[in-house]
């Protein structure tokens, strides 16, 4: 049974609409729960997770209360949506602490910053960033939906006045050891990074980590930056930053490939450095080794072999510690093969685009939302075709709600959905945690797997990797253990459960 | 009360045993012969003009939910008008009342009381705007206050931490009314919208 209520010309923000649904969600015999504002694209979400819209008449400024469950608990559910609209769980007072209200305001305050991070609606962020760089601030801009003109425009300005802009749509960055947006607990260190890629810096972060190398600076520079449009303005800079930065030994450059004039820039600067300079552009053309450069195909060989060249070691050693591990596990896929679909639902853009990259090796074409090629782009992001991963975290799953590494949610339902197809053998999918991802995430997604279990049993493998470290507000071993007891096969990162999961889907 | 920061406009806190408890009660207590840990009243001085970006954001506040009507009456009627407006021990009009008045004693200038009909509002409440005109304050507005005329920039942000937690708008409130002390009809004009 499922009951609809609409409120009209209204709005409320993510974060709100996700806390309520998670006390709606609670109450006995509530099965399923949706508070979106009625775009387009919620509207079909919600379609696609079985609730009926028909007959509505719905704008943008609607919010719809959409409940599953019990008959008997469905009216109290939505009256008890209704009023916690008006006094939202869980959000922190504004009167317990003081923001200032303006820039100018907080430089008052903090007469020592350089540094502004700007998230505020696109299409005001390029002014307020504009605004920034007047004053002599560096700009971190994780605000997305910024038109590439005005990207051009900033990065322009920023580069006449030697400042950086980091962004737009820059989910993460270091500066000295202190992560900025989504970030995990990296050890201080003597690796610089520039990354392209937001998920990319993590998992490289988190992998080097592991082998006891921290990070001193990790600067995002938003995915458009190293299109031909822009021309990599914010790569080169901190390429150049970070070269002459004494305290960094190693420099690490992770991203998707660049436009080939913007790449051939960023090699042209990296060959003159005297340090080590790792290259991970991911799905580029592999090349050899030269001095300073050192060419990597994935995250975790970028991770592993900055951490070998950080203390000293061999690189090559490290490499081939990983090809030993990689064969180890295509052996235990062996053990586990299920011929099949192979479905990725994934939150992290970067580790979506890693794992197409590997696992088509194994499977060929992948489909996608964000595909390798456009040739392989699903028509439809909610409807999956044969090998197909799915990228949450594209714009068209995050208009009017939060970003899956803060709320799973809708990704966990397609779990569930994709789980009942049949022809489909694995699903994978990935688990990021650090400051500003939701506090418990693998929860969201081990009670999906035990719900799809429920209905499948034992047909479909999951299989997962945990973006994590044990200083995490989440606690890394923490988020394992919870999928491990769910019946999740974790692996250690984000290419080696892309590689298992295509290795068993293949049978 | 234990420390220096949970101290109100009332309080006086001097180093010394039961004897100066046994004077204070006489009424020959001068503060001249002991160490005074705390007394309630504000310093005066100039407002630093450098630091004017930080007390105009406070103008703001009446952007906030729960300000509108006082922001309006401020507006459309002048200060009279706050005296007893909107809800709580301390209504918020009062709270921003007290700050202006608390604003003015800062700068040295003094308000005629006379023109306030402070019978409308509680006794408690009218205490606290009574208080607030002779410069006397909680414990965080005092800190603020000085940190705010010596530029001690890092205390004044920690001393705007708890200032504008205080209560439950009540700190807001009197950031607010010290704001358009300090702008002057500016700052009445700001909160126009």
């Amino acid at each position: 049974m499922q009951r609809i209520a609409v409120e009209r010309g209204t709005y409320f923000d993510s974060v709100t609409l996700m806390l309520i649904s998670r006390e709606i969600g609670a109450m006995e015999g509530v099965e399923q729960v949706a508070l979106n504002m009625a775009t387009e694209a919620n509207l079909r979400i919600m379609a696609s997770a079985g609730f009926d819209l028909s007959g509505l008449e719905l704008g943008e400024s609607d919010l719809v209360i959409a409940v599953k469950g019990k008959e008997e608990v469905l009216d109290r559910a939505i009256s008890r949506a209704k009023e916690l609209l008006k006094s939202p769980p869980g959000r922190r007072s504004d009167s317990a602490s003081y923001f200032p209200k303006s820039v100018d305001g907080a430089l008052a305050l903090l007469p020592g910053a350089n540094l502004a991070l700007i998230s505020v609606a696109g299409q005001y962020a390029a002014d307020v960033a504009r605004a920034c760089l007047d004053l002599g601030l560096n700009v971190m801009l994780y605000s997305d939906n910024v038109p590439l003109s005005a990207e051009v425009e900033l990065k322009r300005i920023a580069g006449e006045k030697g400042l950086l802009v980091m962004g737009p749509d820059c989910g993460t960055a270091v500066i000295r050891g202190k992560g900025l947006g989504f970030a995990n607990a990296y050890p201080l260190g003597p690796v610089g990074l520039v990354a392209a890629a937001g998920t990319g810096l993590q998992e490289v972060g988190v992998q080097m980590a592991r082998r006891g190398v921290g990070l001193i600076h990790a600067i995002g520079t938003g995915g458009r930056d190293v299109k031909e449009e822009v021309g990599g303005s914010t790569f080169s800079m901190g390429v150049k930053l970070l070269l002459e930065d004494p305290e960094v030994e190693v420099l690490a450059l992770v991203g998707k490939p660049p436009s080939p004039s913007v790449e051939g820039s960023i090699l042209d600067l990296a060959s003159s450095s005297g340090k080590p300079v790792v290259v991970g552009f991911v799905g580029g053309r592999r090349r050899e080794d030269a001095f300073p450069l050192y060419f990597c195909s994935d995250l975790e060989e970028v991770a592993a072999v900055s951490s070998a060249l950080a203390k000293g070691l061999d690189p090559n050693e490290a490499r081939e510690e990983l090809r030993s591990r990689r064969e180890e596990v295509l052996r235990m896929a062996q053990a586990r093969s299920r011929r099949g679909y192979l479905r990725g639902l994934f939150s992290g853009g970067t580790l979506c685009y890693e794992a197409q990259l590997l696992a088509s090796s194994i499977l060929g074409p992948i489909r996608s939302n964000a595909p390798l090629d456009k040739a392989y782009k699903l028509a439809d992001s909610l409807r999956s075709e044969g090998h197909c991963m799915v990228d949450y975290g594209e714009d068209e799953f995050t208009q009017g709600r939060l970003h899956p590494m803060m709320d799973s949610s809708y990704r966990a339902q397609r779990l569930v959905v994709e789980a009942q197809d049949p022809e489909v053998s694995v699903i994978l999918f990935d688990c990021v945690l650090g400051y500003g991802a939701h506090e418990n995430p693998a929860s969201q997604m081990a009670e999906a797997v035990q719900r799809a279990r429920g209905i499948c049993g034992d047909r479909v493998l999951f299989v997962s990797y945990v973006c994590g470290l044990e200083g995490d507000p989440q606690v890394a071993s923490r988020q394992r253990r919870i999928l491990e007891e769910a019946g999740v096969v974790l692996l250690e990162s984000n290419a080696e459960a892309a590689i298992f999961a295509a290795a068993c889907a293949r049978g | 009360m234990d420390s220096a920061e949970a101290m109100g406009p009332r309080c006086l806190w001097v180093e010394g045993g039961v004897e100066v408890l046994e004077e204070l009660n006489r009424g020959d207590f001068d503060l001249s012969e002991v160490e005074v840990v705390y007394e309630p009243a504000v310093p005066v001085g100039e407002v630093p003009e450098g630091l004017s970006s930080v007390w105009r954001d406070w103008l703001r506040f009446c952007e906030e939910e729960g300000f509108s009507s006082v922001a309006e009456a401020l507006v459309e009627s002048g200060l009279n008008s706050l005296v007893g407006l909107g809800p709580g021990l301390t209504p918020l009009g009062d709270d921003v009342l007290s700050g202006y008045l608390l604003g003015l004693r800062v700068l040295g200038r003094v308000f005629d009381l006379g023109s306030l009909d402070l019978s409308r509002t509680h006794w408690l409440s009218r205490q606290m705007v009574l208080d607030a005109a002779e410069g006397l304050c909680w414990s965080p507005f005092r800190g603020l206050i000085s940190a705010l005329l010596s530029e001690d920039r890092a205390s004044l942000a920690r001393w705007l931490e708890r200032c504008a937690g205080f209560g439950s708008t009540s700190g807001k409130g009197y950031l607010l009314g010290m704001a358009v002390a300090f702008e002057g009809m500016g700052g009445v004009s700001f909160c126009r919208g």
